[in-house]
């Protein structure tokens, strides 16, 4: 007669095997002795195994002796015994403990700081202001003075207005910058309007002061093209005003450049590689891939955990080579030219603008390529 | 009063004389619950005998295994067969 029932787990019972004859008389010896016998399975005329609680146990096992019982415990069952099997397990429970009270303690500390509402004001101003008055990364959230760091935003130069809250372990501050306004009361110093080029004129739009130059004539560059000087009809000083007003002029650019017939590009294989790592507190932990992966190129993302300072990072490297090919000649020049235009011409808002190029070969897969631009462009604007 | 008494009220049986008996329970063959054991007699896979007041009880079945024993006594198994034999109350010359 087998029993495989497994005994309940927090009830404290012991599970007892008896060998001996006459298993009678000690199952009605211990039932008169008011032990509570449970589950009585005999296995053989010589085996018997019962159950009792922990509680008759003292009891149990003295009259077994005293009976020349030769008996042996089994299995145990009860909240004693998960105590014996959870210390079989205790590296495993210390770590689980050690990380929760790790975990529940850096939860109590600033790790990030988001600044927002900013466009003027440089975010690491703020940050550095923000620092001064104790709000960083490491700091415990209960120990920061929110109020007073409000005040301190309000003091720093383009902050009109702020707000902190901490969410997390997240500090949020959000920012109004100051409007800049400009006081139309203050007087504007005389001036002359002077060239930024060497050329030939064009064009001139006087709106205060004297124009001493018109259409056709060559100017230098810092040549005064509207003076600050207004005359009577008889030639004498009048007043001294801010020359204000727009002259164009015909400029010339030429450069040159010198180029192989052939270029080095980057070329992509197709092979990848993939390496993860975790970083705790900016410490990275996991095996050194820079060896590995030396002349690759490397793309890498990052996922960080809300509320603790633990970053798995996910590096992906492109195994790339350079090659050699001819080049398009066309295409280099026209790409030149193009650049040349906007460098010296389109960048200074000119237009009617005519090119001529030559190409010469220098030898040894060498070309020297010589750019000549024309254009009309704004030589002084003053509004 | 309890169950078992009320029954035994119903049926006109002394309470009193009750008191110093016994009681077996038949739950559907699957378990019997015995009241009044003096002592285990034996016990095997398909036979278990009990000493009761005033009668001795066999029980017989497939798989028979006791659960509990201690005022009462409950075996689980498929129980097929409850047999009875009173025992003579002892007399004094």
């Amino acid at each position: 007669m087998e029993n495989n029932k497994k005994l309940p787990l927090l009830k404290s019972i012991i599970k007892i095997e008896i060998s001996g004859l006459n298993q009678m008389r000690i199952i009605n010896l211990l039932n008169k002795e008011g032990v509570i016998l449970l589950d009585i399975i005999k296995h053989s005329p010589k085996l018997l195994s019962i159950t009792i609680n922990k509680k008759d146990s003292i009891k149990t096992f003295a009259l077994l002796k005293n009976m020349c019982y030769t008996y042996e415990v089994v299995a145990l069952s009860g909240p004693k015994n998960i105590r014996k099997k959870a210390l079989l397990h205790i590296g495993l429970i210390v770590g689980i403990f050690v990380f929760s009270a790790l975990a529940i303690f850096l939860s109590t500390m600033v790790w990030r700081i988001d600044i927002s509402g900013n466009e003027n004001v440089d975010a690491l101003l703020i940050a550095r202001h923000l620092n001064n008055q104790g709000i960083k990364s490491g700091v415990f959230r209960a120990g920061i003075d929110i109020e007073g760091a409000i005040d301190a935003l309000r003091d720093l130069d383009g902050i009109s207005e702020g707000t902190i809250h901490i969410r997390g372990t997240t500090v949020f501050v959000n920012v109004l910058e100051e409007e800049i306004f400009v006081d139309p009361e203050v007087p504007l110093l005389p001036s002359d309007l002077t060239s930024n080029f060497d050329a030939q004129v064009t064009r001139i739009i006087t709106e205060s002061g004297t124009p001493l130059v018109k259409i056709g004539d060559i100017v230098a560059r810092d040549e005064v093209l509207i003076s600050r000087v207004i005359f009577d009809l008889e030639g004498e000083v009048l007043e001294e005003v801010k020359a204000r007003g727009r002259v164009y002029g015909n400029v010339a650019f030429s450069t040159t450049h010198i180029f192989s017939t052939t270029e080095v590009y980057v070329h992509d294989t197709g092979e990848r590689k993939n390496f993860n790592s975790l970083s705790i507190f900016g410490l990275n932990i996991g095996r050194r891939t820079s060896d590995q992966v030396s002349g690759w190129q490397r793309v890498s993302t990052q996922n960080q955990f809300f509320f603790i300072p633990i970053k798995v990072n996910r590096n992906s490297y492109s195994q790339i080579i350079m090659k050699e090919r001819q080049r398009d000649v066309n295409a280099h020049v026209d790409q030149l030219i193009r650049a040349a235009v906007l460098d010296n011409i389109i960048r200074v808002g000119g237009s009617e603008i005519e090119t001529i190029h030559t190409l010469e070969n220098m030898g040894n897969g060498l070309l020297m390529l010589n750019i000549h631009i024309v254009g009309e462009i704004l030589l002084a604007r003053v509004d | 009063m309890s169950f078992f008494s009320e029954i035994a009220k119903n049926i006109g049986l002394n309470e009193l004389s009750l008191s110093g008996g016994y009681s077996v329970i038949n739950y559907n063959g699957e378990a019997v619950y015995l009241e009044g054991v003096i002592r285990l007699l034996s016990i095997e896979d398909d036979t278990i005998a009990l000493q009761l007041r005033g009668a001795n009880v066999i029980v017989a079945g497939m798989g028979l295994r006791i659960s509990e024993l201690s005022g009462g006594c409950i075996i689980k198994g498929d129980i097929q067969n409850l047999s009875f034999e009173k025992r003579r109350k002892k007399h004094g010359k």
